[in-house]
């Protein structure tokens, strides 16, 4: 019984001396890589990885050795894996990919594809699937990554939180995870999307910490709107308005503001702070799918400019009628040019088909890209405005009473 | 204290639980997707059913030979030598499933937590606890059951509820496409991954016989619950495409898990789920090939066979499991006709022997 207590007690105080993995890597050991950015080549991928410098970034005031928060590691190989097994040769420590938040592609690489890149991106197991993919309008991955960013310390994280804010609050980017992306481009009924990000000022000067030191720095990272993907290639970019109308359609609108001629000429600025969509499916005789997209929204006034007389429940509804009928245009009108233009269902409509219509589908499924062209689709939007804001007539109409 | 033989209604409740999640609940949802595509889920609901009439069948054959186990069944039922030679086919299907089990371990861990770490290391340590476990017996196996029940259901409980943010209703739609052929074909498929004929060899140790048959209900019922809960999740949060395309589908999904940007990177849970099953699992497939070599070769305790056994279970482990792709289109292809035999097959001719031999009895006397 004492030599049985005694050799629990040996194992138990052993464990204090075996803590430890097999593989462990010490955060001093690694390389935190926060962007990645992949770009098409000769001779095969150029991979640029945004790597956060710990002992920097930590820094918030002073005692800095000068150098900044990250790096920027760029390198060639034949697929993405070789690249970054070829950029060991200029990193101190090792990658690691886990903790990355934006995955960047040059936009030549979009256009040609991206599925062979994301082989990689989805295969790898340190990789996650919850960061963003951008796409570097009119420019390499490689350029976005080499910029310095005001506020965030680390240009990743600011890419990230202002893809988050500006989707929110603004509605024209798109949000879109590497899950996202593949769901939509395995689907036959549907094409992704991705965001964009541009360059604002020169490259050359956005390198470097002086970007920073000015009141209003030289070199900024902007969104560029949505870009149309068919299939796995890019075919095109869309711009404010347009990639606003794509995210109506795709129900993904938390709140955007906009603005409307008012009914006695003015102007009225509104922001919607509650939207709903919904996709509706008629056959037509012919036994051809029509779509119909159904719009609820609710939106509060932000500026009425001009001489409305807001006391009146007829002003109310008139600017609801014009908002209805501007939503209904000018969406109707986007829907077809992404179809016209780019013949890409990056809405769904087809995997909507798909759902309601599983048999008619399987006369689609294979040329629906053919069908998706012409077929036809309406927009039906209802608007609800609530609240005027924290006074009641236009301040115009006040001076001019008086 | 209750008997040191015995084991309650409720540990075999658990048990049965255990084996039924055990490994299925990593792997399952993407055999599934790819054949009944959204309706993987009806599928799995179609499994637990078949899950559920293999049970009965297993309780009347039980009925028919109260107190004895799975290999003494085979003996009185066809005779002492070719019941020996069934029994032995068992104990090579059991054999196999423990390397299979043991490989599915290793390759999991080498490919998405630990990738470093020799995939040797891994299934050794994990054996030694099977072992150790083996040594102490069924008893103890089921106490240390009662144990972790309470931790399973607990951190189930919670990957359910932070997966539901993000569900998507669409994912399912349509419902019944291609019609109920595929449907069915995939439940009956993987109907034959819960190996629940393993628990025929404990059944008699329950002590009250109608309790016992309860428990064995039971275990399957919300062990298939839990199957489909999972198969549901990932088909209604990846989408098929990505279940089907996923190696550990489930995985996959426990990886999505985001709240509020707090509460992410938590699939350690469904690791721990699935260890903890597993380990259920292995053990009761060392227990009940332990007990069946002991009645085919008349052994008066089988206790110093548990070591060979182990080596043997590694060789079959590496020399099965030689990589995933080969794995998928061994069980794609063959397994479930290979189960089906032990699961489904023979026990219909246990059945149907007992009943005859008992109505030649009948009119004999």
């Amino acid at each position: 019984m004492r030599g049985r207590r005694a050799l629990t007690i040996l194992l138990i105080l052993s464990l204090l001396s075996l803590t430890g993995c097999w593989s462990r890597k010490e955060l001093n050991d690694l390389a935190l890589v926060m962007a990645l950015g992949i770009d098409l080549v000769p001779e095969g991928y150029a991979v640029t990885a945004q790597v956060m410098n710990p002992s920097e970034a930590g820094n918030q005031k002073g005692a800095s050795s000068g150098s900044l928060p990250v790096v920027t590691y760029k390198s060639v190989g034949r697929t993405v894996p070789d690249a970054l097994q070829r950029m060991l040769s200029m990193t101190p420590r090792m990658l690691y990919l886990s903790h990355i938040r934006v995955l960047v592609f040059g936009e030549a690489l979009a256009r040609s594809g991206v599925s062979d890149a994301l082989d990689f991106i989805s295969r790898n197991h340190q990789l996650r699937t919850d960061f963003f993919l951008l796409v570097a309008k009119n420019s390499k991955a490689s350029n976005i990554l080499e910029i310095i960013t005001p506020f965030e310390h680390i240009p990743a994280n600011s890419l990230y939180s202002s893809i988050l804010v500006s989707h929110k609050k603004w509605a024209a980017t798109g949000k879109v995870t590497l899950q996202q992306f593949i769901t939509e481009l395995e689907r036959g009924g549907s094409n992704p999307i991705m965001s964009g990000v541009q360059l604002k000022g020169d490259v050359e000067e956005g390198e470097s910490a002086k970007n920073v030191q000015g009141i209003s720095p030289k070199t900024l990272i902007q969104h560029a709107g949505i870009a149309v993907f068919k299939k796995d290639k890019l075919v095109g970019w869309l711009g404010e308005p347009l990639s606003k109308s794509v995210n109506y359609t795709l129900n993904d609108v938390d709140s955007t503001v906009g603005n409307v001629p008012s009914p006695d000429g003015g102007t009225v600025g509104f922001i919607v702070y509650r939207a709903d969509t919904s996709m509706d499916i008629k056959l037509n005789d012919q036994g051809k799918p029509e779509f119909t997209v159904q719009l609820n929204i609710e939106a509060n006034l932000t500026t009425v400019e001009g001489t409305l007389d807001l006391n009146k429940p007829s002003s109310i509804e008139g600017i609801e009628k014009n908002l209805e009928k501007r939503f209904d245009d000018r969406m109707a009108s986007d829907i077809r040019e992404v179809q016209q233009k780019y013949n890409s269902d990056i809405f769904g409509f087809g995997e909507a088909l798909h759902r309601k219509y599983p048999k008619l589908w399987k006369d689609y499924r294979d040329h629906w890209e053919d069908s998706f062209k012409t077929v036809k689709i309406d927009v039906h939007s209802k608007v609800a405005v609530r609240r005027i804001g924290s006074v009641i007539q236009p301040l115009k109409r006040e001076l001019e009473e008086k | 204290m209750k008997s040191r033989t015995g084991i309650a209604a409720r540990q075999f409740y658990i048990m049965t639980f255990g084996l039924t999640i055990g490994t299925s609940i990593l792997v399952i949802p993407s055999g599934l997707a790819h054949t009944a595509r959204e309706d993987a889920w009806i599928a799995s609901l179609c499994s637990l059913m078949i899950n559920l009439v293999m049970v009965v069948l297993y309780l009347f054959i039980a009925r028919l030979h109260p107190g004895r186990h799975l290999f003494e069944i085979h003996e009185a039922a066809f005779g002492k030598w070719p019941g020996k030679i069934i029994s032995l086919l068992y104990l090579f299907y059991f054999l196999i499933l423990t390397g299979t089990l043991l490989g599915d371990l290793g390759f999991f861990m080498s490919s998405e937590i630990m990738p470093e770490t020799p995939i040797e290391a891994i299934q050794i340590v994990f054996l030694v606890a099977a072992v150790i476990s083996a040594g102490m017996g069924v008893v103890v196996l089921a106490r240390l059951g009662e144990l972790l029940f309470p931790w399973v259901l607990f951190l189930f409980l919670i990957l359910v509820l932070t997966l539901i943010p993000q569900i998507e209703w669409n994912h399912i739609k349509p419902v019944l496409e291609g019609g109920t052929g595929p449907v069915f074909q995939a439940g009956f498929q993987s109907a034959m991954f819960q190996e629940l004929i393993v628990m025929m060899t404990f059944l008699p140790l329950v002590q009250k016989r109608k309790s016992g048959e309860k428990a064995f209900l039971w275990g399957t019922l919300t062990g298939g619950i839990v199957l489909l809960l999972i198969v549901l999740l990932s088909i209604l949060v990846l989408g098929i495409e990505q279940t089907e395309n996923s190696t550990f589908p489930a995985y996959a999904l426990a990886k999505t898990i985001n709240i509020g940007n707090i509460l992410q990177r938590v699939e350690g849970i469904l690791i721990t789920i699935w260890i903890l099953t597993f380990f259920i699992k292995i053990s009761l497939l060392y227990l009940s090939i332990l007990k069946g070599i002991q009645t085919v070769f008349g052994l008066k305790a089988p206790q110093h066979l548990i070591y060979p056994l182990a080596v043997l279970f590694l060789i079959i482990a590496w020399n099965t499991y030689i990589n995933t792709v080969y794995v998928n289109d061994i069980i794609g292809t063959v397994w479930g006709k290979f189960s089906f035999i032990f699961l489904l097959l023979i026990p219909i001719m246990i059945y149907v022997i007992t009943l005859l031999k008992k109505m030649i009895f009948r009119k004999n006397t």
